[in-house]
């Protein structure tokens, strides 16, 4: 239910003195505060010097809360960090605003005349009622939702319908499904599970996610073959799959190049890797076989409670443009994943783009940038890549597309300080070429189920550290395309690497972007590079505070964080701190990067984490639940392969 | 693959046992003549088995991503067959004499055998232990 915007956003409210405001909202970011740098000023004692986020892009809109002092409400409900829907109502300090789109009545205003009729916008409300109104029936009030321990008669009394099972899957994206599928398969009917989350299908989120780092349908993912989201015991893998399809369709020449890579990568042969349609189509006839439609309660995760009943609550918000709404989902054993919270911009990047509003040349990667492409095709120009590595890799590859309509374009990729060679580990090196360095993924893959992860299974948490650095790092797959891009650019003059630390970034007189850096190369001094846009390849990822409700459990529950500021959990992958009687929460996902395992946020480590946190069920004497493996196991393979329910 | 030792040596007795003895039995039913040699001839393939995998795994370790690409299954699957069928004819092993194994019969059962355990760690075993390909191919 992402706004979408077919010709921008426009931003009404109305002040606690009842001043309006009107005003578009440009793609990017906007800043919302009381300080007078920010892109939107607005007045009142409660509203922060740098208090909001808003960020517009062709895929929706979002919000983020920058300071977390006054806070943000969507709907009434505080939150951190959020997409927002069409009819939310926001309140930030005094201010209240409502989101609207093209086709949806207000609720209690008339859309002003003046705005284009197709634009999402958001508009001002009747005031005054928030910014923290009591709380309607069927809300829990604040008092209520904060306390530690709830308890579930009065959650009966506030009008809130308590949903209980025996399981529940907190996030509904692709770590949900994975857990969620594994129970289905070992036992579990549908109706002793629930799922929460706000996606319709599964695999939306992640859909998302590649839509915007340039990953059309049928490009190809950085997976293996046999890391099926839809299939735990990954096989029959993709490559058989599509190799099966080729040879049908008589593709002989490409279902023999399948064949040899994987046999031979990725010593011999380009690692093979699924093409986008194929994973989420797989996904979305998994859904159905397993029941997924009839588990998912719609909604965002608000917060997650000990209950007095010895259960583990989620507080699920439904709120939308007509009613506030909360329902509580209580189950005996919970599983959270949120996916990513979010991803950073560098802060050099973010100092410019709060300094002088531009948004539209300075961009982190992630963000929808396709109007600098139809500008560099037009009139050519140079680019600025941060960031060495796999986003780096796609957005050249596109530059490069884009050159063979405009010569006149110029990438200069700027790196902190040369790669002279690849990372070592025992007797081992990565190859390094032309400043890329190569692994087939972002982690060896014996980190997933051999050597290595045995042996970071079994160390303490500063060897830990230490391997993570080891394994880790920013890598490229080899791909032979991207390799000709590079070395085509490096021979024609129009791709070079350049070295140093940034210390400005600013307009030059030309109206240019003039970035200063100090050269890492032997001889230093200072290098002024002029260049018409900057993209941030580096994808950094924020922390889990940017999480509302994980911000919560460390909050109210001390959950404590590991040495890479993510989610402590045991080897089993469980949060400790939220162990209530016999409930249990575990989770996988980005938000628990650090721990025992690396590839936490792969598709095959989402079935891995899986497969330990239900195995760990199993000892604990989960009802219902068989240890899904020889005969059984096979037994459920079989029915997944004729399409039978399991 | 990224096995470690012991999934090595679990994975190989295992499927020698659940695939390579029946088969073998299939064999000894049209050479019953045979029959000793062709099971002593199973039992080297694992014994000598268990001294490759240590070195296929000293080899492993060589390797950045710490794993066996199947076509290095293929290639060591044929060196372990050369070996064998060299000491065979040349010296011959304790039960067997050197030379007392024809080689077309050597070729068949080995091949059958091999194809098929190899068949089997390409996908079929997961099938039946989903955990398999997580603890470095260790079964228990």
């Amino acid at each position: 239910m992402i706004a979408r915007a077919t010709s921008g956003f426009a931003l009404h409210g109305v002040g606690a003195n009842g001043e309006m405001l009107d005003r578009p909202l440009s793609p990017g970011q906007t800043i919302v505060g009381r300080a007078p740098e920010c892109e939107l000023v607005l007045s009142g004692g409660a509203v922060s010097r740098r208090h909001a986020c808003f960020t517009v892009s062709e895929h929706g809109a979002a919000l983020e809360d920058l300071n977390g002092e006054n806070g943000v409400y969507v709907n009434g409900d505080r939150v951190r960090s959020v997409d927002l829907c069409a009819g939310d109502r926001i309140a930030i300090g005094d201010w209240l605003f409502e989101l609207r789109s093209a086709g949806v009545e207000a609720a209690t205003e008339r859309r002003p005349a003046a705005l284009a009729s197709n634009a999402t916008e958001v508009v001002a409300v009747a005031r005054p009622r928030l910014p923290v109104p009591a709380a309607p029936r069927g809300v829990l009030p604040d008092w209520l939702l904060h306390q530690p321990l709830l308890d579930e008669q009065q959650i009966a009394s506030a009008g809130v319908e308590l949903r209980t099972a025996q399981y529940a899957a907190l996030g509904g994206g692709l770590g949900s499904f994975a857990w969620v599928s594994l129970l289905r398969n070992s036992g579990i009917a549908a109706s002793e599970i629930a799922v929460a989350g706000s996606e319709a299908h599964a695999g939306d989120r992640f859909e998302r996610l590649c839509q915007n780092s340039q990953i059309p349908p049928r490009e190809r993912l950085r997976s293996n073959s046999d890391a099926r989201p839809d299939n735990l015991w990954g096989f029959p893998g993709y490559a058989v799959s599509e190799l099966l399809r080729d040879a049908a369709h008589l593709r002989l020449g490409s279902a023999g190049r399948i064949l040899w890579q994987i046999a031979a990568e990725p010593a011999l042969a380009e690692t093979y890797t699924p093409r986008r349609a194929d994973i989420f189509a797989g996904v979305n006839a998994e859904a159905e076989r397993i029941g997924w439609p009839a588990m998912l309660l719609r909604g965002r995760i608000l917060a997650i409670r000990k209950s007095s009943a010895g259960r583990l609550l989620a507080v699920v918000s439904q709120s939308n443009e007509r009613e506030q709404r909360h329902v509580v989902v209580g189950a005996r054993y919970l599983h959270l994943a949120l996916g990513y919270p979010g991803v950073r911009l560098l802060p050099d990047l973010v100092a410019y783009r709060e300094r002088t509003g531009d948004h539209g040349r300075v961009l982190n990667a992630y963000e929808d940038h396709e109007h600098l492409y139809a500008q560099l095709r037009e009139r050519g120009g140079v680019v600025i890549l941060r960031g060495r590595g796999i986003v780096a890799a796609r957005i050249l590859q596109r530059l490069w597309e884009e050159r063979q309509h405009n010569a006149a374009i110029v990438v200069v990729h700027l790196h902190r300080s040369r790669l002279v060679s690849g990372q070592r580990f025992g007797a081992t090196r990565r190859v390094v070429e032309a400043q890329f360095e190569f692994q087939p993924f972002n982690w060896p893959k014996a980190s997933w189920g051999g050597e290595l992860r045995g042996r970071l299974e079994a160390a303490p948490a500063e060897e830990r550290a230490r391997l993570f650095a080891a394994w880790g790092g920013t890598t490229v797959p080899r791909r032979a395309d991207w390799r000709r891009v590079v070395r085509e650019g490096l021979r024609e003059g129009w791709y070079r690497p350049e070295f140093g630390v940034v210390r400005s970034l600013e307009q030059g007189p030309d109206g240019r972007l003039l970035t200063r850096i100090q050269t890492s190369l032997a001889g230093g001094g200072m290098l002024d590079l002029a260049a018409d846009f900057v993209i941030d390849c580096t994808g950094m990822e924020a922390g889990p505070e940017r999480s509302t409700p994980i911000a919560d459990l460390i909050e109210t529950y001390q959950a404590p964080l590991n040495q890479l500021g993510r989610l402590q959990v045991n080897d089993d992958f469980e949060i400790e701190a939220l162990r209530h009687g016999e409930a249990r929460l575990y989770a996988s996902g980005a938000m628990i990067a650090g721990g025992s395992f690396a590839g936490v946020d792969s598709f095959l480590g989402m079935q891995y984490t899986a497969l330990r946190s239900v195995d760990a069920l199993l000892r604990l004497g989960a009802p219902g639940l068989r240890r899904l493996d020889g005969w059984y196991s096979f037994r459920q393979w079989l029915k997944r392969a004729r399409g039978l329910p399991p | 693959m990224t096995s470690t030792l012991v999934g090595r040596w679990q994975t190989r007795l295992a499927l020698l046992a659940a695939l390579g003895v029946p088969l073998t039995a299939l064999f000894v039913l049209f050479n019953t003549s045979a029959a000793g040699t062709l099971i002593l001839v199973l039992f080297y393939v694992a014994l000598f088995g268990l001294g490759w995998d240590v070195l296929y795994i000293l080899l492993q370790k060589l390797r950045w991503e710490r794993d066996w690409p199947p076509v290095f299954q293929i290639v060591g699957g044929v060196a372990e067959a050369v070996l064998l069928f060299v000491l065979l004819s040349m010296a011959g092993l304790p039960g067997i004499h050197g030379g007392s194994v024809p080689f077309g019969l050597f070729c068949g059962m080995y091949a059958t055998i091999w194809l098929v355990t190899f068949a089997a760690t390409q996908g079929p075993l997961r099938a039946i232990f989903p955990r398999w390909r997580f603890s470095g191919g260790r079964l228990i």
